[in-house]
């Protein structure tokens, strides 16, 4: 037997606990204890200000943005529109499906109580649309809480999220995003051609 | 004391509740009248402070005294008793009306008790307490009248024409059909003529009264371009950012005033979650009213200070998915309320339309009938009010 068909029941549980807070108290409720589960992590980052963007990038590569932390190296690809590589959470779901070949039953009904529009998706600018599986609503408002904890040249940043691509190849788009941050879908889709993850980087004055 | 003056031709029912009621004797007196003939002479001669009125009654019905208190009686606050049997059809038709103004026979005397209770609570002297427009029309839809109202408000005048409870056409000033309807139904206490019979014969409202003022409650709300939820909303886990929660849950006058009247539509506007949310937290032995997004992230709320508002709507986020969840694994429909009773009060959770939820936290000196009428009376209001 390889060490690739070893559990990881770390992960395993993980997932078969969102079907049970699913089948327990709704999709709904789910989504709400992952999202306030996200946002505490990232309050227990520490504050960074960059003097510049170049030394936001160069963090990024050095791999101790606290953004990079979380999610691993995100590639700039210009206007302050960023791709990752890979979802955080692909091993889990691949190390997942490897042992019981799909994802739990009700995760489907969470991803699209994700994209539905709410106070909380919008406050942090992530999901309507831009799920594609449940476990963009840990990722996706974790990035953006965490966001809110960096600087550059003393200036408050804010994450919004554009895109997402699930391990099986489809995309998601956040319209109501991509339709107030300017950034066209075409350049999005084009991103998410050799990523899993799109968002744009905005500096508040 | 107060006067409550009870009206309804079964004489049985009127010696029960004159019987039932010796241990509220505290708190008001009964007098009763066979129809409504006989209660305008009791208005005339005795200060009444409430009328409890059947509709169907012999000499003059309950539509004809409605009808003479708007004009003679307009400050007496009254609640109708119907009495239908209860079919899906017949309540669909009364979801829209305030139920501390109606409610169904057959009835627990300690409903009407409650229910007499709300409205002596809420009324203030001198103010304009009888049906609204809106209210009488809906009963005349729930009652399946054949009737043609006319309407004065103000300077202005209107006619309304029901055919067995179908409403068939409106009209004031130079509006007709739906305009007509939209119009009038800011018209909040006006005064009403009824006569029995329907001078039109054509249907031209387009739709059914419901589904008019339901309309007419979205119009109101854009009119008055106000963000459907509180600033608070915006922001729901930055508690920083949160205003700053009241010392004690007490209004100011200005909110006073504005809760008066438990109307909904209040000279043509609409009440905002935050009125809705400060008439439910009025009530005795109310410590916190949340309104709560179904993903537990606090919409609104009024609480006594030193109560953690974003924990109670994380937390009663999950009883709340489990009670509904609970629900449906047992095939039991859609849920109503879940009351969880705790050695020093209750906490009580309804759904608000399909996305969010109101958590009610009591003490235990709480009167759990005054808030379940209250919860069920303003539900659909919050709903609308929201945008929920």
């Amino acid at each position: 037997m390889s060490e690739e068909n070893i559990l990881d029941i770390a992960h395993i549980s993980f997932l078969d606990m969102i079907k049970v807070m699913i089948t327990m108290s709704g999709a709904a409720n789910a989504k709400g204890t992952l999202i306030r589960n996200a946002i505490n992590t990232a309050e227990r980052i520490a504050e960074v200000d960059y003097p510049t963007f170049d030394a936001y990038l160069a963090a990024i590569e050095q791999a101790t943005n606290p953004i990079t932390v979380i999610e691993g190296k995100a590639t700039h690809a210009g206007n302050f529109v960023f791709g990752l590589k890979l979802c955080p959470f692909g091993p889990s779901i691949k190390n997942y499906n490897k042992i019981f070949e799909k994802l739990p039953d009700g995760f489907a009904d969470f991803t699209a109580e994700f994209n539905k529009p709410s106070n909380i998706t919008s406050q942090y600018r992530v999901g309507e649309g831009a799920g594609v599986s449940p476990f963009c609503s840990v990722h996706q408002p974790m990035r953006s809480a965490i966001a809110e904890k960096i600087k550059i040249g003393g200036k408050k940043i804010k994450v919004v999220q554009l895109g997402c691509k699930s391990g099986g190849g489809k995309k998601g788009f956040a319209d109501k995003w991509l339709a107030e941050s300017g950034v066209s879908k075409e350049v999005v889709d084009k991103i998410l051609e050799n990523h899993m993850c799109c968002y744009v980087l905005q500096i508040i004055s | 004391m107060k006067n409550i003056l009870i009206v309804d031709d079964e004489k049985t029912l009127l010696a029960s509740l004159q019987d039932g009621f010796n241990d509220h004797a505290g708190d008001f007196s009964i007098v009763t009248a066979e129809n409504g003939a006989k209660a305008t002479v009791f208005l005339k001669s005795t200060p009444i402070d409430l009328v409890v009125t059947d509709i169907r009654m012999p000499v003059m019905d309950g539509f004809e005294l409605l009808a003479y208190m708007s004009k003679h009686h307009p400050d007496i606050p009254t609640i109708v008793m119907t009495a239908h049997g209860s079919t899906p059809d017949i309540e669909n038709k009364l979801k829209y009306f305030s139920v501390s103004h109606c409610i169904q026979k057959p009835f627990e005397l300690e409903d009407l008790a409650s229910a007499i209770m709300i409205e002596l609570k809420l009324a203030a002297p001198g103010q304009t307490q009888g049906l609204t427009l809106s209210d009488f029309m809906q009963l005349v839809v729930s009652e399946e009248r054949t009737c043609t109202l006319s309407v004065e408000f103000g300077d202005e005048k209107g006619t309304l024409y029901f055919n067995q409870g179908e409403l068939l056409d409106a009209e004031t000033g130079r509006l007709q059909g739906n305009d007509a309807v939209y119009h009038m139904a800011s018209w909040s206490h006006a005064k009403i003529d009824i006569a029995q019979h329907c001078a039109r014969s054509e249907k031209k409202v387009k739709g059914t009264l419901t589904e008019l003022l339901t309309t007419e409650r979205g119009h109101q709300q854009d009119e008055q371009k106000k963000p459907p939820l509180s600033a608070a909303a915006a922001n729901p886990v930055a508690r920083t950012r949160e205003p700053d929660p009241p010392a004690t849950i007490q209004l100011s006058t200005q909110e006073k005033e504005s809760h008066r009247n438990p109307a909904i539509i209040k000279e043509g506007k609409m009440a905002t979650t935050r009125e809705i949310l400060s008439e439910l937290a009025k009530m005795q032995s109310i410590e916190a009213v949340c309104l709560v997004a179904r993903d537990g992230f606090l919409l609104d709320s009024i609480a006594r200070s030193g109560i953690d508002k974003e924990m109670i709507g994380a937390i009663a986020s999950s009883g709340f998915g489990a009670s509904d969840s609970m629900g449906r694994q047992l095939d039991k429909g859609a849920m109503q309320i879940s009351m969880i009773e705790f050695d020093k009060g209750p906490v009580l959770l309804a759904p608000i339309g399909s996305d969010a939820f109101l958590v009610i936290v009591a003490d235990k000196e709480a009167n759990l009938g005054m808030i379940r009428l209250k919860l069920k009376k303003h539900s659909n209001e919050l709903a609308l009010a929201a945008a929920i």
